[in-house]
């Protein structure tokens, strides 16, 4: 098949609720409220206050969302339905945790990467480091192709489901599958060559 | 190519135009070949690529990609899964996360509704190929039935393609963390361990290897407080290997859990995987369990300088290679103390426990090399079960002097019983160095079966005693008290050291009795005191805390509250006779003072003294404090001046009490005790009181003070030492009137109860009870104390654990109304459990029946003083003997006389009597026979001489067939009344209280030397079943259970016992020491039993909760009952 003709399609269908997916207009759809919600969440994501099943991501947003539709009234619950929310949410996690990453990276970029991690029970929220490179690779990614990045989004910042992220997106779930399975090789790939030029400019520094 | 052919070569510049081109070009062809099978691949990619190089490089580095994990992506920061459908699951909770993935509380609805744990794994593993590997060996799982293991129920492919399995859902910690978050002393932890390799085992027979044991796997819940190991993941490391490349298994699953600490090294090595390296990675987690660390943790502890971790290479290189450090070694790289204490012990007892055996048994099954391990899971717990009972252990090296220790540790009563110790040990020795022989010999001959099979005596053995522990707490549960018990008492004598047993004991005593426990929160050292509650919280106790403020405890729900203020290392905690400050003392001799009204923070005094400090009020303004340095100085609440320094110890100072006089003892840790007295002059002008203290040494112990507490009136002062002693003093003459030891177990602490009537101790093993008048003792609570206190109402009791950060209130009654009930005016209740409700009670002139809520149902007027009375057991008559040897008998219902008699014996209590059909009615005659009169028939009258002695009671077996007789002669008789046939039991030396037990087999019968003897007629066997104790003045059987009794003693005391046991299951002092009790009884259907003291007044407690906390049960309405209550 074509795939600009595919990619072009992608762009116009991008769903109602999910605006374009330029990004911005989708985080600006959020009242302010919400973002702040939301940067409440990823705070407590990011002071890796989560171990075990209190604090689990996905019933932290929940959460936020029940919260916002208090505070805001059943009107704009009415106008925003939860996956919406969360459609938004993947967007607005996005920016608020490469924010704070990049805040606190600042002049660190090159430590902390090589570190077998040897507490087997938690996983470690992600570096931030890792998610700066992620971003950047991310946003290689859209310059390709716009809709997988925003597949990546999706399941990766909003923690949707392959049928969720279709639905969003306004695509076949198979269509889903393969756009994440593309883009998830295509991003390690781009992640790993990442981690070995910093290492490899790490090993420089401590040569000099 | 032809893409190529027009943009490639314009270089640099041509990202932004060549690279989307190949980027879609090779997501098709990628998208067309990532689901094909490996074989396939490079057929398509031949075809799909068409020659251009470039698009197959890119899908080629791309599908490496595609089948590799990618830490960071596989990860998503919002997760799915809440709500998702996975296969016939439904995900409803996350419960954690792994380096294989993630698991799940899901819920399984067809065919049958339960909640399952199921666990996704990450992206990058083959699907297909786990779910076919697993389902080649799902019937070997399926066949495994163990409860030790999680059952791996089904495996299947989530919608995006990860494999997932289901699992029986266990919500358990990991076992090491568990038995550190609980402090399971070492043996326990060697039990809980045990268990897990009849686990591993048992899968082993089946053909299973686990190949990831790791304490994650092992999961650890309580169920009714006992530990349950459950050995999870079963059959999935294997699905998760890749037959062909077991190297890269290694990799990928050693990489994906993230710990080699568990791999044994032979998986890091990438070769075959047995049995053997189960045994090894249990061998790490019993060597994690006995010091804390593993093995590989140890060694990079000691390897490196910097304490960075080298790459996982190295880790595998390390693992194969080095051997592992001896664990007395690795004890050297971690923190020993917390280590110690998490096992309940001392660094130094903690080091005797794990050199030797446990050192041998770890070293062996974690040898490098597979054939120089144990060669099964079984041979390893043979060998640590061989250790818990002293018998030597196949893994150390034979000595002589080795087999000679064990000899002497089986057999320590023999050698130490021996006057010829000298004698003994080379008897000893020769013994021991035959048995040596024979061990070894033994050992050769030894085949694989024999030890499976003392594995699998061990296994029955273990799951009778279980079997009996279980359904001995679910009878209890259901209420029946006797089967439970019966169960429980079996359990403990099959295995009379059996901890879990003991508890299960207690438990049924305290069951639904007014008792509390909770878990204090991580952090809090439970050294702590015990409040007065109001009204919505009956009681609080305050703890201290290390680097934190004091907390407020509440005892109703467990709440915690700190108080507002700095932080501080709390050791010792007081708090003001009025109840409104709290004084804490820290280990630097800073003592902080706090308002518990507010909880705040009130003011902090810097070191005034020295090192760990202990803290008491001498009133509501002035507290006493001593630390390290011995100096005992008084502190002014509110004012600013100095300490004033009361007295000068010389050593340290361990504890410190206040009489109610003022008197102060401090105890000291070279053993003294010293007496200081404050004489405080009155103010000659305003100025502060004068204090002009004097001391004196009143008593001298071996070993340091470890509990000093005055009683109440401060009369006597008792003491406990670190050497397991305690004794009582009087405090005028400083004469010892009790001494005692304590064995097993230690001391942590003494405490009068707030009646004077006893000591408590608290201790590692139990908490004791030591009666000061009689000195007998008796096990209050099979809990770890350190600390113990009583609310001044002597209501509650708490307890508080040391390390185990545990806190027991024990509720020995509730605030509020008492359930007291007190008779009608000079009636005296003389017997109970009469037809709808009610109680018989008499005055000098009249019987009267009263209801429980004290109106009188009737009240007949008599001639002369009614003397001794009693029901029939049916409720319906009441027989009472008047001064005048008149007999009457009334019915309970309104009071008519049934009938009368004459020249009734006016002695005894127990000298008349109704049958069990309650249709005659037996009494003593004047001329010393008995009669026995029919209510039925009243013609049907009969009458027998008994002897030429007083007869002092008689009583019906249950059957109404016999009828016991005891004579103030000394003896006792049994005559069958069909045929008048009599059976003699000479020398009874008065038994003035007896009771035929519930079977009819035996009667009880409480003899004047304070004895309770009991004889069973048929067989003529008698055994006491009492040792001496005050002169018991009645004893009752329990109405259905054949082995308890209830008795009241001339001592005030009131207790429950087992003949078994030969011990009290509960006593209590309802009025104090040495004060009359004028009548116990027995419900009528046994679940609990009224006192009737000097006062009159009805005390009603339900057996259910025994002990000193006795639950009064009226009307369906629950309230509690308290010892004492003011005389």
């Amino acid at each position: 098949m074509p795939s600009t003709s595919d990619n072009r399609a992608a762009r116009s269908d991008a769903g109602p609720n999910s605006g374009s997916e330029s990004g911005q207009a989708s985080g600006l759809a959020l009242p302010p409220e919400a973002v702040e919600e939301l940067r409440r969440v990823a705070g407590v994501l990011l002071r890796k206050e989560r171990p075990g099943h209190t604090l689990q991501p996905t019933a932290l947003v929940h959460e936020a969302y029940l919260r916002l539709g208090a505070r805001l009234g059943d009107a704009w619950r009415a106008s925003l339905g939860e996956a919406a929310f969360r459609v938004y949410a993947a967007h607005a996690m996005r920016q608020i945790l490469i924010d704070h990453a990049r805040k606190h990276t600042t002049g660190k970029r090159g430590r902390g990467w090589l570190r077998v991690e040897m507490v087997d029970t938690a996983v470690e929220a992600p570096d931030a480091l890792e998610l700066l490179a992620l971003n950047d690779a991310m946003e290689e990614l859209a310059l390709l192709d716009a809709r997988k990045a925003r597949v990546v989004e999706l399941r990766f910042f909003g923690g949707l489901t392959l049928e969720e992220t279709a639905k969003a997106l306004n695509i076949a779930r198979s269509t889903a599958d393969a756009d994440w399975s593309m883009a998830r090789a295509w991003l390690a790939r781009r992640l790993s060559s990442a981690a070995a030029s910093e290492t490899d400019s790490k090993d420089d520094e401590d040569a000099n | 190519m032809n893409d190529d052919a027009t943009s490639a070569p314009q270089g640099q510049a041509n990202s932004s135009n060549d690279a989307p081109n190949l980027f879609q070009r090779a997501a098709t062809v990628f998208e067309a070949i990532r689901q094909a099978p490996t074989a396939e691949r490079e057929r398509l990619l031949e075809n799909l690529c068409n020659g251009d190089a470039a698009l197959s490089v890119e899908v080629r580095s791309l599908l490496a990609f595609h089948d590799r994990p990618s830490e960071t992506l596989d990860t998503a920061i919002l997760r799915t899964g809440i709500g998702a459908v996975i296969g016939r699951y439904r995900v409803t909770d996350v419960l954690g996360e792994g380096g294989m993935g993630t698991v799940y509380l899901a819920v399984q609805e067809e065919p049958v509704r339960r909640e399952v744990a199921l666990k996704v794994i990450k992206l990058g593993m083959d699907t297909r190929q786990v779910v076919r590997r697993f389902e080649a060996e799902r019937q070997a799982i399926a066949q495994m039935e163990h409860p030790n293991v999680a059952r791996v129920l089904d495996a299947g492919s989530t919608s995006d393609g990860r494999p997932y399995f289901v699992m029986e859902l266990v919500r358990g910690l990991p076992i090491t963390q568990f038995c550190d978050a609980r402090h399971l002393p070492l043996r326990a932890r060697l039990r809980l361990f045990l268990d897990v390799c009849a686990a591993v085992q048992h899968a082993h027979q089946k053909g299973v290897i686990h190949r990831d044991l790791k304490p994650s796997n092992i999961l650890v819940t309580d169920l009714d407080g006992r530990p349950v190991a459950k050995v999870i993941d079963f059959g999935i490391a294997k699905a998760l290997s890749r037959p062909n490349t077991d190297r890269t298994f290694t990799t990928t699953v050693g990489h994906a859990i993230g710990t080699p600490d568990y791999m044994s090294p032979e998986q890091a090595g990438g070769s075959d995987v047995d049995v053997r390296s189960d045994v090894y990675a249990l061998g790490v987690i019993l060597y994690e369990l006995l010091v804390g660390i593993t093995p590989l943790r140890a060694r990079l502890r000691t390897g490196s300088r910097d304490g960075t971790v080298p790459p996982l290479d190295e880790l595998r290189r390390r693992v194969r290679d080095d051997d592992p450090l001896r664990p007395l070694s690795a004890l050297a790289t971690v923190d020993r103390v917390t280590v110690a204490r998490e096992r309940l012990t001392d660094e130094r007892t903690l080091v005797r426990m794990v050199r030797g055996d446990l050192e041998a048994i770890a070293l062996k099954a974690l040898a490098l090399k597979p054939s120089r391990r144990y060669a099964t899971i079984a041979a390893l717990a043979e060998d640590l079960d061989r250790h818990l009972r002293d018998e030597p252990v196949a893994a150390r090296v034979p000595s002589a002097a080795y087999y000679l220790a064990k000899f002497a540790r089986r057999h320590t009563v023999s050698l130490v019983a021996s006057v010829l110790v000298a004698a003994a040990i080379i008897v000893g020795l020769v013994l021991a160095l035959l048995g040596f022989e024979t061990a070894r010999q033994e050992r050769d001959l030894a085949v694989k079966a024999q030890r499976q099979a003392t594995l699998l005596a061990n296994e029955v053995r273990d799951e009778l005693f279980q079997r009996d522990i279980d359904r001995g707490r679910q009878r209890v549960l259901e209420g029946n008290l006797n089967e439970g018990r019966d169960l429980l008492w079996t359990a403990l004598l099959s295995r009379p050291d059996s901890e879990q047993a003991r508890w299960a004991l207690r438990e049924m005593m305290w069951n639904r009795g007014p008792f509390v426990g909770f878990w204090i929160p991580e952090g809090v050292r439970s050294i702590a005191a015990l409040l007065d509650g109001d009204g919505d919280h009956p009681y609080r106790a305050i703890v201290g805390v290390e680097s934190g403020t004091p907390c407020l405890v509440d005892a109703s729900d467990g709440s915690v509250t700190p108080f507002q203020g700095p932080n501080l290392d709390a050791r010792d905690v007081a708090v003001s006779p009025n109840g409104r400050w709290l004084a804490c003392g820290d280990t630097e001799g800073t003592v902080t003072l706090w308002d518990i009204r507010t909880l705040r923070f009130e003011r902090m005094r810097f070191a005034v003294a020295r090192g760990r400090t202990i803290v008491r009020f001498l009133d509501d303004e002035r507290l006493l404090c001593v630390g390290g340095d011995g100096m005992l100085r008084l502190i002014e609440r509110d004012g600013e001046a100095l300490p004033t320094l009361l007295f000068d110890g010389g050593a340290a100072a361990t504890h410190l009490a206040v009489g109610p006089t003022g008197s102060i003892a401090v105890g000291y840790s070279d053993g003294r005790v010293v007496l200081v007295e404050p004489l405080v002059h009155g103010p000659a002008s305003g100025s502060p009181s004068v204090v002009l203290p004097q001391a004196r040494l009143v008593a001298q112990f071996q070993r340091g003070i470890i509990g000093l507490d005055f009683d109440p009136t401060g009369a006597l002062l008792g003491v406990a030492s670190a050497a397991r002693d305690y004794a009582v003093y009087d405090c005028r003459t400083w004469q010892s009137i009790l001494n005692g030891r304590i064995f097993p177990g230690t001391i942590q602490d003494l405490r009068f109860s707030r009646d004077g009537a006893t000591l408590i101790l608290p201790g590692w093993w139990d908490t004791i009870e030591v009666d000061v008048v009689s000195g007998l003792t008796r096990s209050l609570a099979p809990l770890l104390g350190t600390r113990v206190d009583q609310s001044r109402d002597g209501r509650a009791l708490m307890f508080s654990g040391h390390s185990r950060s545990l806190a027991f209130i024990l509720m020995t009654g509730t605030q509020g109304a008492s359930e007291i009930i007190t008779p009608p005016e000079d009636l005296i209740p003389q017997g109970f459990n009469l037809v709808g409700g009610g109680y018989v009670a008499t005055s000098s002139r009249r019987v009267a029946a009263v209801e429980l809520d004290g109106s009188v149902r009737w009240s007949v007027p008599c001639a002369a003083t009614p003397r001794n009375l009693t029901v029939s057991p049916d409720g319906a008559w009441v027989a009472v003997v008047l001064t005048d040897g008149t007999l009457r008998v009334f019915s309970a219902a309104d009071g008519s006389e049934q009938t009368s008699a004459t020249n009734a014996w006016v002695g005894e209590s127990g000298t008349i009597r109704f049958d069990p059909r309650s249709e005659r009615l037996a009494f003593v005659t004047r001329s010393l026979g008995v009669r026995l009169l029919s209510l039925i028939d009243e013609t049907n009258c009969v009458a027998f001489p008994a002897g030429n002695s007083e007869i002092l009671s008689l009583e019906f077996d249950p059957e109404g067939e016999r009828l016991f007789l005891s004579l103030r002669r000394g003896d006792a008789i049994v005559i069958t009344l069909a045929n008048e046939e009599r059976t003699v039991y000479e020398g009874v030396r008065a038994a003035f209280t007896a009771d035929w037990s519930a079977d009819g087999l035996s009667v009880a019968m409480g003899l004047w030397s304070g004895d309770i003897l009991v004889w069973e007629p048929r067989t003529d066997q008698q055994q006491i079943a009492r040792g001496h104790s005050a002169f018991p003045s009645r004893i009752m059987a329990h109405p259905t259970d054949p082995d308890l009794y209830l008795t009241c003693s001339d001592d005030g005391t009131v207790r429950i016992w087992d003949r078994r046991m030969k011990q009290d299951l509960a006593a209590l002092t309802p009025y104090g020491p040495r004060t009359a009790i004028r009548h116990v009884e027995w419900t009528r259907d046994g679940t609990g039993f009224y006192v009737v003291g000097p006062d009159a007044a009805i005390r009603m407690y339900s057996i259910t909760a025994a002990d000193r906390s006795i639950e009064a049960n009226r009307g369906g309405e629950m309230a509690r009952l308290a010892t004492p209550v003011e005389p």
